[in-house]
């Protein structure tokens, strides 16, 4: 017959573990990048501050690659659909994912608009971020590129204020140059303080509305997205 | 700025990690939080009394480590705490780019408690 007694006795057990807990958005990152790589598309995440140009910067990108290369775009915003329509008046195809407050967008969010995207003959995807410098930055989307924009107005202290954005971006673009002669803002101290977070950070300073830096940021892009597709030819070759 | 996403995703992992009989028995859960990771430990602590309020996890406790940056040196190789982000060896003045610590946001303990009657 057992006794009754109140005397509670605990049995401890500890687990000892390493549970990532960003691992269930990296491994459908992994999946979008290779679903992206069958499709020879270059997937580039765009991040910045809220009103930095990331919007601008595509209409004027898409209206310079007419012709030439195919456009595909995702926005991510808390609310409202004002940028995919922005970039739909380009002609191009855009989708717009609102976020209902996350302050980020997830792989998965792409993932899941990734079927309602018509993909044929597209060469190059932009994913617009939510206007965040810091919670973008954990979540890898399956980019092949993360570009960050720092506009000149926003002041040239970006880099050591938000490292962990900068630690994870390969170019950085210096928005509204056509602006620099009216703001304290040194484009080479901004370079040299992303250069100590980040040394291998590729620069480049443009205006989207009055066009400077513009060609030089075409070609860069236009080289990434042959880079990608030689890449994938000589990987599909080989074996 | 996102500890309530974090938050679930602790739930999460651990419900996928443990048997469902086990849930209710969590005490502690250790975390291992970097510097990089952008999270706020208080905050997060703070947060996880409201997501554990509609799990089975009513009687776990949060513990947040935070963790330093540590990097080595591109050139010399050697290892340095990072201050003020300033991704430069120390010594040689190379770039500090590989990253060993200071990025983990992760579960690195989980301790349950049986309760049983003598």
């Amino acid at each position: 017959m057992h006794k009754l007694t109140n005397k509670a006795v605990g049995t401890i057990q500890v687990h000892d573990v390493s549970l990532n807990l960003l691992k269930a958005n990296d491994y459908i990152a992994e999946m979008i990048r290779d679903e992206m790589k069958e499709r020879n598309i270059l997937l580039l995440n765009l991040v910045s501050s809220p009103g930095s140009g990331k919007t601008s910067l595509l209409e004027e990108t898409i209206r310079r690659l007419k012709g030439r290369l195919n456009i595909a775009v995702l926005e991510g915003d808390l609310e409202t659909e004002r940028d995919a329509i922005r970039i739909r008046e380009q002609g191009v195809q855009a989708l717009q994912i609102v976020t209902h407050g996350t302050c980020h967008l997830e792989a998965q969010m792409i993932q899941q608009a990734m079927p309602s995207m018509n993909f044929e003959g597209i060469d190059i995807l932009f994913i617009e971020n939510v206007g965040n410098l810091v919670c973008p930055a954990s979540y890898d989307l399956g980019e092949d590129i993360r570009v960050t924009l720092v506009s000149c107005t926003e002041g040239d202290d970006k880099p050591k204020k938000y490292p962990s954005m900068f630690l994870t971006t390969d170019v950085m673009l210096v928005t509204k140059s056509d602006l620099l002669p009216y703001v304290p803002f040194s484009v080479d101290a901004l370079i040299k303080d992303a250069h100590e977070v980040n040394s291998h950070i590729e620069a480049l300073v443009l205006s989207s509305l009055k066009g400077d830096g513009m060609d030089e940021w075409i070609t860069w892009l236009m080289e990434k997205v042959k880079e990608k597709k030689e890449v994938n030819s000589s990987v599909t070759t080989s074996t | 700025m996102h500890e309530l996403s974090i938050c679930q995703s602790i739930l999460k992992t651990i419900e996928v990690e443990l048997d469902s009989k086990d849930l209710a028995n969590v005490r502690e859960i250790h975390l291992k939080v970097g510097v990089l990771s952008n999270i706020d430990a208080e905050l997060l602590k703070y947060v996880f009394e409201f997501a554990k309020a509609d799990s089975s996890f009513q009687k776990a406790e949060l513990h947040v480590e935070v963790v330093e940056i540590l990097a080595t040196c591109e050139k010399c190789t050697k290892s340095f705490k990072v201050e003020k982000y300033k991704f430069v060896c120390p010594e040689c003045g190379a770039p500090l780019s590989n990253i060993i610590e200071g990025n983990e946001l992760l579960i690195n303990k989980i301790i349950l408690e049986e309760t049983s009657y003598a």
